[in-house]
Formats: C-alpha cells, structure tokens, sequence
C-alpha cells in the first residue's frame, strides 16, 4: 500500500530532487503531496493523514522548526517527521529533534543516504 | 585595502562544500576550483545569489554565474535540458537552492569553530547589480571561483566590520 508523503520545502527544484531521490533510492511506494512553507504544511497536515513528512529548516513564513512544533501541537502524534537541511550542525539537529523531529538527512544527498535515513520510515 | 580574507579552512570548507554539492546535486564535476582575491563588493553579473546572515558576524553570501551556467545546473539537478526550464523563475529557483546549500555547508564549518549564524532565505537576482557593505577596516571576504566547462561559478563571503552581536 502506498505511503502519503509530505514534503515541505520553499524550493520547487528541490522537493522534485526529493522525490527523484526517493524513488532512486529504490523507495516506489509513495505518494507525494507538496508544500512550499511551513504553513502550506499546516494546512496540508490539517487536511490529510500522512505517513511521513519531510521538511526543510529555512524556509520563509513559518520555517521548518517551527513548523515541526506546530505539527506535533496540533495532532498530539504526529506522523514521523524528517528535517531535510544544509544546516547539519548540532544544534540545529537538536533543535529540531527537541520539537519532535524523529531524523535528519543533511544536503547534498545520495540516494544510498536517503535510503539509510528514510527507507526505514516507508516500510 | 583594509578587509582582509578569510581563515584558510574555511575557504577549504567552501571548496570541500562546493564539490561534494556540485558532484552530488548537479551531477558535474568541476575543472577547477580555487580561491580567488574578492576584489569588489559591488557585483553586476548575470545572475547574483544573495543570501544573508547574522549572529558572530553579519554578512552576505554573494554567489554569481553567467545565466549560462546557472540554467545548466538547475537543469542538470532536474534531470531536463535547460531550453526546458522556461522562464528565468524555474532557473531561479534551482540556483537559490545551490546558494542554501553552500551556505548551510559554511554555516556547519563556522558553527563547529563555536560561532552562531543564522542564515536568511536566499534571493537571485536576475541581471541586476548587489552591492555589499565590506570595504570598511574590520570586514573579511573571500571567493571560491568554480570552472565548469570554461564558465565561472563565483562564490563569495562577505562578512561585514562590526559584525559583532
């Protein structure tokens, strides 16, 4: 059965990366929706179930830490959520899995790497 | 001339990012990359990537291409050719997710020496003129200059005097 993701990037380019690299990654059960900011998430996450969401950090109106916060908010469990993000330092990574982030996969990405981090989240 | 550049290894940083992002995103490898003198702040290029940040020190990421070479990469990261990216927004798009990404790579490297920076969303700007505020005493800029098929990548950092928190 497919798995409803959703990913959450202000950069078009790069969330059709993210789905190439997903299915490059040998990752074929998933349906993909789509969101360019942390608010077009939220009404995404309030309008449909989801299985994993993906989200960049810096993003305009509602980056991707706080929107990792409102997720979890707003639905108590939220679905897993990966941090997909130039920004690899500790303390971002901290930040995010503090709110709830349950991963992070740290750009640029190779498709064995998206395996390792998000293939276990798509079984 | 009073700025002066950066420490060696984060100019290595740059050019370590700069590699592994081009390999792995863009799916080029480049002729050359080294670092060049940053002779200017004011830049007139075809497309300029601006992105900017504060914290231990307030600056700019300053990266230039000819509209050439930027269209190329955005349509290599798509897996298209670039007389399919249209208009100048999709070219756009892609190039200032190149410029996200070498920031952030930066960012890992000055975060790790201890500093802070918080980065803002990146802006292209297309056939335009940016000038950045790095000709005072105190102000520190270098550039890694990437060659892809005989076309310059430029990546510049600029972080301004009194940048201080």
């Amino acid at each position: 059965m497919a798995k409803n993701v959703l990913i959450v990037d202000d950069s078009a380019t790069m969330r059709k990366i993210i789905m190439r690299g997903i299915r490059q990654a040998g990752i074929q059960n998933a349906d993909f929706k789509e969101a360019g900011d942390g608010l077009e998430g939220m009404k995404a996450v309030a309008a449909e179930k989801f299985d994993l969401i993906l989200s960049d950090v810096n993003m305009p109106n509602m980056n991707g830490l706080d929107f990792v916060k409102a997720v979890a908010d707003k639905l108590g469990a939220p679905p897993p959520i990966v941090m997909i993000t130039g920004e690899g330092s500790e303390e971002v990574v901290a930040q995010a899995m503090s709110r709830g982030a349950k991963g992070y996969l740290k750009k640029p990405f190779t498709p064995e790497k998206i395996q390792e981090v998000i293939g276990p989240f798509l079984k | 001339m009073a700025t002066a550049t950066m420490e060696p290894h984060l100019v290595e940083s740059l050019q370590q990012a700069a590699q592994e992002i081009l390999e792995t995103m863009v799916c080029v490898s480049p002729d050359r990359i080294e670092q060049v003198p940053e002779t200017t702040s004011t830049f007139t290029a075809e497309v300029v990537g601006l992105l900017g940040f504060t914290g231990t020190r307030t600056g700019n990421f300053v990266v230039r291409a000819p509209e050439r070479l930027a269209r190329a990469m955005v349509a290599r990261m798509l897996m298209t050719e670039p007389g399919q990216l249209g208009d100048f927004a999709a070219a756009a798009d892609g190039f200032g997710e190149l410029v996200n990404m070498l920031s952030g790579n930066f960012k890992n490297a000055w975060v790790a020496q201890g500093n802070r920076m918080d980065l803002s969303v990146p802006n292209v700007i297309h056939r335009g003129t940016v000038h950045v505020d790095t000709e005072h005493a105190g102000a520190q800029r270098t550039c890694v200059r990437v060659t892809i098929g005989g076309d310059a990548l430029d990546i510049g950092v600029h972080f301004e005097a009194d940048g201080a928190e």
